[in-house]
């Protein structure tokens, strides 16, 4: 959690001072909308395509053998832009977005290293609901802060285990994930963050390329027992777009 | 271009607040200790030490109904009241039996040491109905003199104190034709190189020379058996590898039990995925089918069970007798290995398993035995507390075995020779 702060406070200090010194130079027509003729259509809309990587937070206490560890996958989805102001804009949009871990686990013993690995496929439905700060002519520069909900939508479970007494070690399990009314919590809720720029091609027509944070604020895990260990996710999203002006 | 430039910093101003608060609301990870190796001081560090272990490392709490929380918060007071009143070696042993009663994993026994009374007690949640009223001992000892088995043709019996086995060749439907009977008193085999050779004589007059194989040149294959018994009753189960040649040379195919997980995680229903349970056929093993009998009863636990649902589900199997005990996951318990690799079942002073001691008499010590991965059937369904129902329930009758009769074993025997 103390990195992403420190990731997410260099990022916005360093797109404030960038703001702070373009707003100074940006061109301006005598209403104040920008030169950048794109700007004058209010509403866009867009998709996006986008790398994941998903980083698990959550605590193994004394289960020191065991590590949840980050694992990439794929976004997908549209948006829907409006301008009412040139340096703002809201941007909502319903996206996939696989939150991706990997748990692993390893020992050694006489000096053989056993292990097991396993690794949770979530693919969650996400709208995300963002101011965009932006600066620029030509390219425009993008901050984006806002939050998000949605629902978890369907995991997939594969891995390897440790089956010592049964079968062969090594077995394969690769499985529809069937959720647990007890323990999961499908509801899914954060913060959503990032930097892009967006380079128009034409009047209506034009690309964005990003660099987003789904924060998550909710415990993807229900507190069904006493003593509870919250599970959050974070997954950072390079992201490719194309935006259509209306 | 000042309102401007005022009201873009400040809507970031206050996005940035928001959102550095927001991060906050993020909830703070617990502080657990280490089950395996805590040291405790107090009646109360024990039972908490030992409830924290169960909490996090029990393998079977999605099969659990029992709301364990409220159980928790009863007894804790309880256990505090014991640091500062003291306790009597009665009440403290039946606390404990109070507080883990119904439990459903029924290979759990929790072993207790504390530095007052000095001595062990082990206590096992799910067992404390079931068994015969006569006792297991009791059964076993009856079972040991085989009362119901006189007519027999031929006969290999070892009553050493490794393993308490019985081969028996019994008449069947015609004068030429037989029934061969095998009963064994657990499945801890273990190498068969490393058996005595006595131990071994009625496994070699069942299987042949080579057991650890399968059925090569025993009579179980003999054109002369028609039908075959598998004694399993008060039989509390071993190690799971010996299934492959002791059951599966019984089959003609590989058999797909069902399947097994573990867990995976600090919340009570993180776990693995669901893996496959699969027992390969021998090299050797029966050329053709026969009938089979399984004799099984309330003291059949473990491998026993499994056993006894792998006879009827791939062999067709006819089970005789009465509902096993439930005790159907399977378990690693002996060895810290086992517990890092899994984070599974089993937990504690391992001294206490393995040599009846603790390793610190002067601290409060445990041992907690129980299953180490959670094992289902095919359809996804557990035995585990349910066990396996029999097909003709004929119930033990001690009294009967004391007399000389077997009524179990007729049963058996009347099933084979009419079919009925």
């Amino acid at each position: 959690m103390k990195k992403n702060f420190f990731v997410l406070t260099i990022l916005v200090s360093l797109a404030a001072c960038a703001f702070a010194q373009s707003v100074e130079t940006t061109p301006s027509n005598e209403s104040g909308q920008p030169v950048n003729s794109t700007l004058e259509r209010k509403w866009s809309v867009g998709i996006d395509l986008a790398g994941t990587v998903n980083s698990p937070a959550t605590d193994v206490a004394f289960m020191t053998h065991m590590s949840y560890n980050p694992r990439i996958g794929l976004s997908y989805g549209a948006h829907v832009g409006y301008q009412p102001f040139k340096w703002l804009g809201f941007r909502t949009g319903l996206y996939s977005i696989a939150k991706n871990y990997l748990i692993t686990r390893t020992i050694t013993i006489n000096d053989v290293e056993f292990g097991s690995a396993s690794m949770m496929l979530n693919t969650y439905l996400n709208v995300p609901f963002m101011a965009d700060l932006s600066i620029g002519r030509k390219v425009r520069y993008h901050l984006f802060l806002g939050a998000y909900a949605g629902y978890w939508y369907k995991a997939k479970l594969i891995g390897s285990a440790q089956v010592v007494t049964i079968v062969d070690e090594g077995v394969l399990y690769n499985q529809d994930y069937e959720f647990n009314s007890t323990r999961d919590n499908r509801f899914d809720a954060g913060l959503n963050y990032g930097l892009g720029l967006s380079i128009p091609f034409s009047q209506r027509v034009g690309l964005n390329v990003e660099m987003l944070w789904y924060y998550g604020l909710t415990d993807i895990h229900k507190v069904y027992m006493r003593e509870h260990s919250p599970f959050y996710n974070t997954t950072f999203l390079l992201q490719i777009g194309a935006t259509f002006n209306l | 271009m000042t309102n401007r430039y005022f009201s873009i910093n400040k809507s970031m101003a206050l996005g940035l607040v928001l959102l550095l608060f927001a991060t906050s609301c993020r909830k703070e990870p617990l502080e657990i200790q280490n089950p395996n190796t805590r040291a405790c001081n107090s009646y109360s560090e024990q039972f908490e030490a030992i409830w924290q272990g169960i909490d996090h490392t029990y393998t079977l709490w999605s099969h659990d109904t029992i709301n364990w929380d409220a159980r928790y918060v009863k007894y804790k007071p309880i256990f505090e009241s014991f640091d500062q009143n003291g306790v009597d070696s009665a009440t403290y042993v039946n606390t404990w039996k109070e507080f883990t009663y119904g439990f459903i994993d029924h290979h759990m026994a929790i072993v207790l040491w504390n530095p007052v009374h000095k001595f062990l007690v082990g206590i096992s949640p799910s067992r404390n109905d079931y068994g015969h009223p006569s006792g297991y001992k009791e059964q076993v000892d009856a079972l040991k003199l085989q009362p119901g088995i006189s007519n027999y043709v031929e006969y290999n019996g070892s009553n050493s104190n490794y393993t308490k086995s019985i081969f028996c060749l019994l008449p069947g439907k015609t004068a030429d034709k037989h029934i061969a009977y095998l009963r064994f008193s657990d499945f801890e085999l273990g190498s068969p190189d490393s058996i005595p050779n006595e131990v071994l004589l009625p496994f070699k007059a069942f299987y042949g020379d080579s057991i650890g194989l399968g059925i090569l040149n025993g009579a179980a294959d003999r054109a002369d058996v028609e039908s075959i018994i598998i004694d399993l009753r008060a039989n509390p189960g071993g190690s799971i590898i010996n299934i492959n040649h002791l059951i599966l040379s019984l089959a003609q195919n590989p058999y797909h039990y069902g399947y097994s997980r573990y867990k995976e995680g600090l919340g009570r229903l993180d776990y693995t995925g669901w893996m496959p349970v699969q027992f390969p056929l021998p090299k050797y093993h029966l050329s053709s089918p026969k009938p089979i009998v399984v004799l099984a009863d309330i003291n059949s636990a473990s491998c026993a069970e499994m056993s006894t649902q792998i006879l009827r589900d791939a062999m067709g199997a006819t089970v005789i007798g009465e509902r096993t005990m439930g005790a159907t996951c399977s378990l690693l318990p002996s060895t810290d290995v086992a517990f890092d690799l899994f984070y599974s079942g089993c937990f504690g002073d391992y001294k206490i398993y393995n040599e009846k001691k603790p390793t610190h008499p002067d601290q409060f010590a445990y041992y907690v035995y129980s299953s180490t991965y959670d094992i289902v059937l095919k359809d996804y369904t557990s035995l585990e507390g349910k066990g396996v129902q029999p097909d003709i329930e004929v119930l033990f009758d001690l009294n009967s075995l004391n007399a000389g009769r077997d009524n179990q074993l007729d049963r058996a025997l009347q099933f084979l020779r009419t079919g009925n």
